[in-house]
């Protein structure tokens, strides 16, 4: 029944840093054991690669904050990335396909995760299933759009999306600070941030504290769906081509980046910097394995692994 | 009587807090111990050490004068002491008879199957024995507070329990299943059960308390047989200090009309009118489910009302929704603080500012510095005793968050304010600084509407008090003319049969 | 409301099905062939089914074409179906080579006679499997990677090592490569098939080793992933191979970018040379129990001279 006490202050020492000590283990690991995973080049080839799950993760908070899910998000980015590349196809001037591409693309989020949000509020449809339905539907109309094939042959300037830098910083993970430089001040500074943790935390009692929490709820569904589709256009900026499978399983890394970053599947607890190192974690940890040429099928068990430690130090601050 | 039960020398720490020092508290075979004290006293946390819902730093619990350990609530049910918390510990979609067996289904002797023939049969003789005749296939959900309460019991008892701890079981009951409930504790403690119980009701403790152990701040400050100390002395050690009345005492003067209702009907409600003044306190008495909650919420536009019409200073309103009502000035307290009212994952400041958010901007950002500020000076307006607005409200005890509600609507600045049982479950302190509060409210030129169950409470406070039963508003009596016994007759409508 | 919705709803969908449904099979003595492939949203597939079709027509047989969508249970149904419907000859592209043992034993006792393409059937009764030799296309690419590199330096492989046909080409791509010592295979991963996937782990080979002189992707996605790549790291001298030689890879070829070359499958040729077997079966000439499409290497010179298929 009594803990000793040094068990005590290791457990609680371990809590305290949580994510932050894994990620720091993991640095100093690979840096040991590879020559070019501490380099500049490295680095930002791991934020480029991280930020498509990172941003989508960003949308993912609020949805989880809320007690909600979204599962449809890896299939929005295939159907986001086709659609978007098939404007680009069209026989108009470059100027003005490139920036109505972007905004379909956004389009496409915005009402896929306001539709969303109004099954699970309107219908009352959980959002396991509502957004499990809009995964298999999103995922058919982009094979049945594509026919099954890439949209390809694209305007070689869309790949600067991806593939450019400014400052010497890849444009997507600027992208990726932008978002969650903005996630944060949502979250923690304004009305609606307060309002999302409140529907998450006790909806009903929000709704009695004068809140309108259907709004609430649609909108987070929203956000996530116009970041997801952002990500979309991005992968297929860096692919070049819009492909129907691409973004397979998306879901389960964002939603494992999230959780990794302390965010509570039961809503109401979490924040947004720990979103972003849980992407983090997740990302550098599938560069190192790779760095250090580990075989694929152990870097599963490994990432399972990771996560599920990570997951039990946050669980031992709590109690 | 020998000692059945012995905690020694228990201690809890939280976080900044000493919730329990060096308490002992000792329980004999078929005697009634009332544990009192303030809310934050630690009375919660004793009950949870001894269910083992909560682990100790230090301190040995005794049973019969062996020293057992209980580290785990399984280990408490094997030792046979058992607790009937305030929010019932039961799985509202499984039957009665399932929740009074849930862990120890009979299994049928000639198949691996739950015999639910002898499960059912078995559960109606528990509750046969107490007095109390339930379907045991119905669902929990579908009963009622007491009857839930009386499942909770049952099911204790279906384990053989010794030692039977209450935390604040009669927050939910009317007075009548009171009574009932005390039926069934005497008949418990004839059998020679111990029986554990923490209540803020003084009356009761008087009722059916055999000794009285009071804490304050986490120590046993005294421990004494029921006959030896008085109303007024345990409320002195329970506070610390001198409390002069059980009501504050002050006069209001009531000025114009600020809420009417008329023929208001909705589910179970049948051509309610009513109306409320600035600077009254307007009480609301009847049984559970007669309709009391139902009328605040349709005010409140947290329900639809079906005929009828609602005016706010003349002016007709149909709120839509909560946020409609709060915009014209109208606050709920809603009844259940911790299910309907509070977040509980938020801090103390952030659930004060939740409903008034709108003036806490700056640009379309909020102005968390006055958030802050604005918390701070309602934490201390109320004492809300919390080391800091930011702490977690989780934290408080439940005399502290039902203030956190109230100051939450405070900041709302409401011109109608419904109280739906503000005092459930909290101590007589923290009642008395509520009371203080709505006082000072009507004072204000607010209408206040209080609910409540607890009638000495509404004779104390109200200037008017509305009875109600099934849905209709069944009397209205001045606070002159009002005793406990007229409300009970038109509460329970046994008047009527009597008179007619 | 919500009920005439769905009801709409429902008679939609109904009448999105109902031509699928209602087509007439007329041609009297036309033979009937089912068709059950893995997948029709790859263009592998497609291209095979394009081969069936125009073989098919000339013929004068008559497809019915469905696909399992890598779901068994759905597969097995459907050879049911034409079993129920007594087709003449059933083309099955397995989704599981084991699990569709199964549903070719049924089509065995109605004495329905079976044709694997592109993927074997480990069990059950099958007249012919028809597939690109694809140990032959491991070969290719190794054999033109050696040449690249003058039989000297570091390569990695972008693998997908859950399907068996990739097993093989990697198995004959590495037993080429042991001709030659001087190169070394320093990385292999899994990218999953997909062009995403692959760049990603792409990337991360390219970090890892910054003397890397080719890459080998099992198929056009991967090698297209290992392009992106390379594109961004701006390594020009990584030769990468790909397979398949898709529409974007061959354009990928000819402007001249570090996708050199790509072992070219031939989809539609395995689809018409599986109704050629079947045409020989129908004629009662014995027919072979395996019969290996060829598979050939492409670059820039080879595509500009003679277009694919």
């Amino acid at each position: 029944m009594v803990m000793s006490n040094s068990s005590r202050t290791l457990s609680s020492v371990l809590g305290k840093f949580g994510i932050g000590m894994t990620l720091l283990v993991e640095v100093i690991l690979f840096s040991q054991f590879s020559a070019y995973f501490f380099t500049a080049e490295n680095i930002l080839n791991v934020s480029l690669q991280l930020s498509i799950t990172a941003i989508i993760a960003a949308g993912m908070t609020f949805v989880i904050l809320t007690s909600g899910i979204d599962l449809s998000v890896g299939a929005l980015v295939a159907f986001t990335g086709v659609i978007a590349t098939s404007v680009l196809k069209l026989s108009i001037p470059l100027l003005i396909s490139f920036p109505l591409a972007i905004v379909v693309g956004l389009l496409i989020g915005v009402c896929s995760g306001a539709f969303a949000g109004v099954c699970v509020t309107r219908f009352s449809i959980t959002p396991f299933i509502a957004t499990l339905a809009l995964m298999t539907i999103f995922r058919g109309a982009a094979y049945m759009y594509t026919d099954g094939r890439p949209i390809w042959g694209l305007p070689p300037e869309f790949s600067l999306l991806a593939s450019g830098r400014l400052f010497g910083i890849p444009i997507p993970t600027l992208i990726t600070i932008c978002v969650y430089g903005a996630g944060y001040l949502v979250l923690h500074w304004t009305r609606f941030g307060r309002y999302v943790y409140a529907v998450g935390g006790n909806r009903e009692a929000a709704r009695l504290a004068g809140i309108n929490t259907n709004r609430v709820l649609v909108s987070v569904y929203a956000i996530c769906g116009v970041l997801t589709s952002l990500s979309g256009i991005l992968l297929a900026a860096r692919v070049n081509s819009g492909q129907p499978n691409a973004g397979l399983m998306y879901e389960l890394d964002v939603i494992a980046a999230v959780v990794v970053g302390g965010t509570s599947l039961s809503g109401g607890r979490g924040t947004i910097v720990g979103t972003l190192l849980g992407a983090v974690l997740i990302g550098v940890l599938r560069n190192g394995l790779n760095l250090l040429n580990v075989n694929s099928y152990v870097q599963q068990v490994v990432v399972g692994l990771v996560i599920l430690v990570t997951v039990m130090m946050d669980q031992s601050k709590k109690k | 009587m020998s000692a059945l039960l012995r905690l020694e020398g228990i201690c809890k720490h939280y976080p900044g807090v000493r919730a329990l020092d060096e308490v002992t508290v000792e329980l004999c075979s078929g005697e009634v111990h009332c544990i009192v004290g303030e809310n934050g006293a630690g009375k919660s946390t004793l009950i949870k050490i001894l269910s083992g819902a909560l682990h100790r730093d230090r301190g040995e619990i005794l049973i019969n004068g062996a020293r057992v350990t209980i580290d785990s609530p399984t280990d408490a049910l094997r030792q046979g002491v058992a607790v009937i918390y305030q929010d019932f510990k039961l799985v509202p979609e499984l039957s009665v008879a399932e929740n009074i067996f849930l862990g120890k289904e009979p299994i049928q002797e000639t198949m691996p199957f739950i015999d639910y023939a002898s499960m059912h049969r078995n559960a109606r003789a528990q509750l046969l024995q107490l007095g109390e005749e339930i379907d045991t296939t119905l669902a929990v959900s579908t009963l009622s507070a007491a009857q839930q309460q009386i499942v909770e019991i049952a099911k204790a008892l279906s384990q053989r329990v010794r030692i039977l701890a209450f935390d604040e079981p009669s927050a939910a009951l009317t007075e009548r299943e009171l009574l009932k409930l005390f039926a069934i504790i005497r008949r418990l403690t004839s059998e020679g059960v111990g029986i554990m119980y923490i209540s803020h009701r003084l009356d009761e403790i008087f009722e059916i308390g055999d000794r009285v152990t009071v804490i304050r701040d986490g120590r046993v400050v005294n421990t004494s047989p029921i006959i030896t100390v008085n109303k007024k002395s345990l409320i002195q050690l329970m506070v610390g200090r001198k409390l002069e009345d059980e009501f504050p005492n002050v006069a209001l003067t009531r000025s114009e009309e600020i809420l009417r209702v008329e023929n208001i009907s909705a589910g179970i409600l049948r051509n309610i009118n009513f109306s409320l003044h600035r600077g009254e306190i307007l009480g609301f008495a009847g049984l559970v489910g007669a309709g009391r909650t139902e009328i605040a919420r349709i005010i409140f536009g947290a329900d639809v009302k079906e005929t009828g019409s609602i005016f706010l200073r003349g002016k007709e309103i149909s709120p839509r929704s909560p946020r409609e009502a709060i915009d014209v000035g109208i606050g709920l307290l809603t009844e259940n603080r911790n299910r309907l009212g509070l977040i509980t994952e938020m801090k103390v400041g952030e659930n004060i500012s939740l409903s008034s958010l709108n003036g806490l901007l700056k640009g379309p950002f909020l102005d968390k510095v006055k958030e802050v500020q604005t918390a701070r000076r309602f934490v201390h307006q109320l004492h809300i005793k919390t080391p800091d607005v930011n702490e977690s409200v989780e934290n408080l005890s439940g005399g502290n968050r039902q203030k956190v509600i109230l100051a939450r609507w405070l900041a709302t600045k409401s011109k109608v304010l419904i109280f739906d049982e503000p005092t459930a479950g909290i101590d007589v302190g923290a009642k008395y600084e509520i009371y203080v509060l709505m006082k000072k409210l009507a004072q204000d030129g607010v209408g206040v509407i209080m609910i409540s169950s607890d009638l000495p409470e509404l004779l104390g406070l109200c200037d008017r008090i509305i009875v109600m039963h099934d849905g209709r508003i069944t009397g209205e009596l001045d606070r002159d003319a009002a005793t406990q016994e007229k409300i009970m007759a038109l509460a329970t409508l046994e008047g009527d049969v009597r008179w007619s | 409301m919500t009920r005439p919705l769905s009801l709409l709803l429902t008679l939609a969908i109904c009448s999105l099905l109902i031509p699928s449904c209602t087509k007439k099979e007329e041609g009297g003595h036309a033979k009937i062939i089912g068709v059950t492939l893995l997948t029709r949203g790859h263009v592998f597939y497609k291209d095979l089914e394009e081969g069936l079709r125009t073989e098919a027509v000339k013929n004068n047989y008559e497809l019915i074409v469905t696909a399992g969508e890598f779901d068994l249970g759905k597969q097995i149904a459907q050879i049911e179906d034409f079993v129920a419907r007594k087709v003449d000859a059933i083309i099955v592209c397995p989704v599981d080579s084991k699990g569709i043992g199964s549903g070719i034993r049924k089509a065995n006792q109605a004495k329905i006679p079976v044709f694997t393409a592109d993927i074997a059937a480990f069990e059950g009764d099958v007249v012919s499997h028809i597939a690109s030799d694809n140990e032959l296309g491991g070969k290719r690419a190794a054999e033109y990677l050696a040449k690249v590199l003058h039989g000297k330096g570091k390569i990695a492989i972008i693998n997908q090592p859950t399907v068996t046909s990739v097993l093989d080409r990697i198995a004959g791509f590495k037993k080429e490569l042991e001709k030659f010592p001087d190169i070394t295979v320093v990385a292999d991963v899994n990218g999953d098939g997909v062009r995403d996937r692959s760049l990603q782990v792409s990337s991360d080979i390219l970090q890892a080793h910054p003397d890397l002189d080719g890459i080998f992707g099992i198929n056009d996605d991967s090698a297209l992933g290992a392009l992106d790549a390379v594109q961004q790291f701006k390594r020009k001298n990584v030769v990468i191979i790909g397979y398949d030689a898709t529409p974007p890879a061959v354009a990928a070829i000819l402007r001249n970018t570090s996708l050199k070359a790509d072992v070219v499958q031939y989809p539609k040729k395995i689809g018409s040379s599986t109704i050629s077997a079947i045409k020989d079966y129908f004629a009662g000439y014995s027919v072979e129990k395996r019969y290996a499409v060829e598979v050939g290497i492409v670059d820039r010179e080879a595509l500009r001279k003679i277009p694919v298929q």
